[in-house]
């Protein structure tokens, strides 16, 4: 698949505090790219970098095969971004805000009252199109910055954490928009330190700790790339999960973890140890009621690597 | 060119949404020009409190704090000098009064009054103590004239007196040049009588030779009866002939006298005449000043209109561009900014014809109030809105450096006021420029506020228009471009620096 956007060998510094270190990434076109990792980690800064509005130490930023650095006010015309922050003016209405930074994407007047109209509708807005910015939600708010990025019709969209400070479910609007942006080809990249929801969304992940990045892959490469063990999630209607900690304990299993309702076991050969468990419940007469078989989520494959790399993450 | 108009529009809808900004432009300079047109809407002083001590007032005293009322100073009589000092320190008065006891004008009284006043007041006290000095002085005047012209009716009345008695003296000098005439006549006349013993003696002895020769004894006793009467009465003139010439002496010295008396009297008249000023006024005030003022006498107001509009252009323009700049650079928006597809440039310029377009419609309002108050304006108003413009450019790209270089709304607005005041400070506005050493008079000649008040005093005073004022126009476009330049410089790096510390705030 040809990449979109290049990054190649980035590095950007704050005075003596190296943010992004040699940075390499491969941003494949029409996805939903997700950079994923713990707060300052580099990730604002990687982003913020690649957009040229901060410029790199070191390293080169290409889209579509155009160099940043030589083509800087005509790429800003493909990309969009919103940040965490809802970068738009409050004291303006959503239309206006719209218009506003329509006009300055450089969209032509004629097209400009249409593009208005659908990015509203687009966004759900319709009922609050001449509402001023600041009487909106904070999830009207967001996707309203989420508007503003998208009113040129931009081919890659990047959005900085945007489910950031969301209830759970204004954050499941943001996903279904930023869903709904991809389906229309555009490019995403988005940020984001909550990893479950990065592994729900993205195509691709790269997971930046501490300005590197450690690894990059799909979500299913980058949990099987950690470990090919699964995870054997059981519920039991007896909960009688010493008996089957013995029962399973030699063999396959790596690790049994007791949690308060279910027991967590980790293992080389899932069906075998299935089998054990359910002899056991057999002879204990306990019955299922839950039995899950899974990889390890993304949170695990990440803390692993963090610890891997040896390096506390910054703010921790 | 739509992208400007674009940002502009957006710049005047976030102000005015904003109620307390729109409140302030518009309602600004309304209150400004209301406040000081009725303040100062004058032309002389008012209300200036003079404290006063006087052991024992008496009427001339009176009369002169009287003289000071009627010019509408407020006049307070304390208890003691102490009181009446310690008023001006506490500032209860501008300026203390003390009246000698029983204040008389004669040689030997004292009859000084002095008058203390707050030095530290530099902008009130030259003025305060110049008009009760002038108060004090058309008193002192009037006293001056009185006696003054006690001496010259005096000396009017004396010259009349000898010119009167003149005609006596002459006739005096007459009579006693007829006496003194007739005494010589007399002496002449006695002189040829000869030596009467000798004559009365040859009459005798005559009379005896021819009583000798007859008989006629009668008769000859009778001529020597007649002879003896005549040698008493020769005898008797004789005796007159030894005092005529004392008295022929004694006329001539009195001649003398006279004529001396008459020359000295004619000296005098002719001295008197001769003193060409007699007029009491000019007497008193040999030499008189005027001041003409230059322009045509007008209230406080006509006067500090262009410092008024300096006031309004410094103040406004670098409050307002430096809270627009700051404002768009805290705002998240300002960010999206940032990275649209557009030239810094844009934003640069839009910003400056923002709050050059705001300002403009607050001097308009300005200067409508004051066409109103002093009509004449209209005649310059083209070439000092010319003015105004290059000034209010200079401000505008001034604040908009302050807002650039500062990270928040207050210490932008601390560091705009901060600023302004400091030029205000070393204009003519608080004192004046020649209090100061001649190197940082020197150095403020370039100051913006002084060369914009400067240009505007006389343009809108003096009528002058713009090409007489070349030089100060060359300054403020200089300070234009080392604004331009220096904006260019600092937005660039101010934007980043300032995201630099969110960045690290997160």
């Amino acid at each position: 698949m040809p990449s979109q956007i290049e990054v190649k060998n980035l590095s950007k510094s704050f005075g003596n505090h190296q943010v992004l270190k040699n940075i390499d990434l491969e941003i494949p076109s029409k996805k939903i790219f997700g950079i994923i990792g713990a707060s300052g980690c580099g990730k604002t800064t990687l982003l913020k970098t690649i957009i040229g509005f901060w410029e790199a130490d070191s390293g080169k930023v290409f889209y579509e095969t155009r160099e940043l650095a030589k083509n800087e006010n005509s790429i800003r015309q493909i990309v969009g971004f919103a940040t965490q922050d809802n970068a738009v003016y409050p004291k303006l209405t959503v239309k206006e805000n719209l218009e506003y930074f329509g006009t300055l994407a450089n969209v032509p007047r004629n097209t400009l009252k249409s593009n208005i109209e659908k990015v509203i509708r687009f966004i759900k807005l319709e009922d609050a199109a001449d509402e001023i910015a600041e009487n909106l939600s904070g999830g009207m708010q967001r996707r309203l910055d989420i508007g503003c990025a998208i009113i040129h019709k931009p081919r890659i969209l990047i959005l900085d954490e945007p489910t950031e400070d969301l209830d759970p479910i204004l954050r499941r609007e943001i996903l279904s928009l930023i869903k709904r942006i991809n389906q229309d080809e555009t490019t995403v990249i988005i940020t984001s330190h909550l990893l479950h929801e990065a592994e729900q969304l993205c195509d691709e992940i790269a997971i930046l700790h501490n300005g590197k990045v450690l690894r990059k892959g799909t979500p299913e490469q980058l949990r099987s790339l950690f470990s090919k063990d699964d995870e054997i999630h059981l519920i039991t209607l007896k909960r009688n999960y010493k008996a089957i900690a013995d029962a399973i304990k030699t063999g396959a299993v790596k690790k049994i973890d007791r949690y308060s309702d279910r027991l967590v076991i980790r293992s080389t050969n899932s069906e075998q140890t299935v089998k054990k468990i359910l002899s056991c419940l057999n002879r204990q007469k306990d019955k299922i009621v839950q039995l899950d078989i899974r990889k390890p989520s993304l949170s695990e494959v990440f803390i692993n690597l963090v610890k891997k790399s040896g390096e506390t993450p910054r703010g921790h | 060119m739509v992208k400007l108009l674009e940002v502009i529009k957006k710049n005047f809808k976030i102000l005015i949404r904003s109620k307390s900004s729109a409140l302030i432009i518009l309602f600004g300079p309304l209150l400004l020009i209301l406040l000081v047109g009725t303040a100062f809407n004058t032309s002389t002083f008012s209300a200036i409190k003079v404290g006063s001590y006087s052991g024992s007032y008496n009427e001339l005293s009176n009369s002169i704090l009287d003289k000071l009322s009627q010019e509408d100073y407020l006049i307070f009589k304390t208890n003691s000098p102490e009181s009446c000092i310690q008023g001006v320190k506490t500032g209860a008065y501008h300026l203390c009064t003390i009246i000698p006891d029983d204040l008389q004008v004669s040689d030997d009284a004292n009859n000084t009054i002095d008058i203390h006043v707050d030095s530290s007041r530099l902008n009130l006290v030259y003025a305060v103590k110049g008009a009760i000095i002038n108060s004090l002085g058309e008193r002192t005047k009037e006293l001056s004239q009185d006696l003054t012209s006690i001496v010259v009716n005096q000396l009017e009345t004396a010259k009349s007196a000898l010119q009167e008695k003149q005609g006596v003296l002459t006739s005096l000098k007459n009579t006693n040049e007829q006496f003194t005439s007739g005494i010589v006549t007399m002496e002449q006349s006695v002189g040829q009588l000869g030596d009467s013993d000798i004559v009365t003696g040859e009459l005798k002895n005559k009379t005896a030779a021819l009583k000798a020769q007859t008989n006629e004894t009668r008769a000859f006793t009778e001529l020597e009866d007649l002879i003896s009467v005549l040698e008493t009465q020769l005898s008797a003139v004789k005796s007159i002939t030894d005092v005529i010439p004392g008295l022929k002496e004694i006329s001539i010295a009195e001649s003398s006298q006279l004529v001396d008396l008459e020359r000295t009297s004619g000296k005098l008249i002719t001295s008197i005449e001769a003193i060409k000023v007699r007029d009491v006024e000019t007497l008193v005030s040999p030499i008189k000043t005027s001041t003409q003022s230059v322009t045509t006498e007008r209230t406080h107001i006509n006067y500090l209109f262009p410092t008024l509009i300096m006031m309004v252009v410094m103040f406004v323009s670098l409050l307002l561009s430096s809270i627009t700049v700051i404002r768009e650079k805290i705002s998240p928006a300002y960010f999206r900014n940032c990275i649209s597809p557009n030239k810094p440039l844009l934003f640069i310029v839009a910003t400056y014809l923002t709050n050059i377009l705001i300002i403009i419609f607050q001097l308009v309002i300005v200067f409508a109030v004051m066409a109103a108050i002093q009509p004449e304006i209209l005649n310059t108003l083209l070439q000092v809105s010319g003015a105004v413009l290059i000034i209010t450019s200079a401000f505008i790209l001034l604040g908009m450096i302050i807002g650039y270089l500062f990270n928040s709304e207050e210490t932008s607005t601390i560091g705009a006021i901060s600023l302004g005041t400091i030029l205000l400070f070393f204009s003519n506005t608080i004192i004046p420029l020649e209090t100061l050493p001649a190197s940082i008079q020197n150095l403020v000649e370039y100051n913006m506020f002084v060369v914009s008040d400067s240009l505007l005093r006389s343009m809108i005073i003096f009528e002058s228009s713009l090409s007489n004022n070349v030089q100060d126009l060359y300054i403020l476009l200089g300070h234009i471009v080392v604004f331009i330049i220096g904006i260019a410089v600092i937005y660039k790096f101010s934007s980043k620096r300032f995201n630099i510390k969110r960045y690290f705030h997160k």
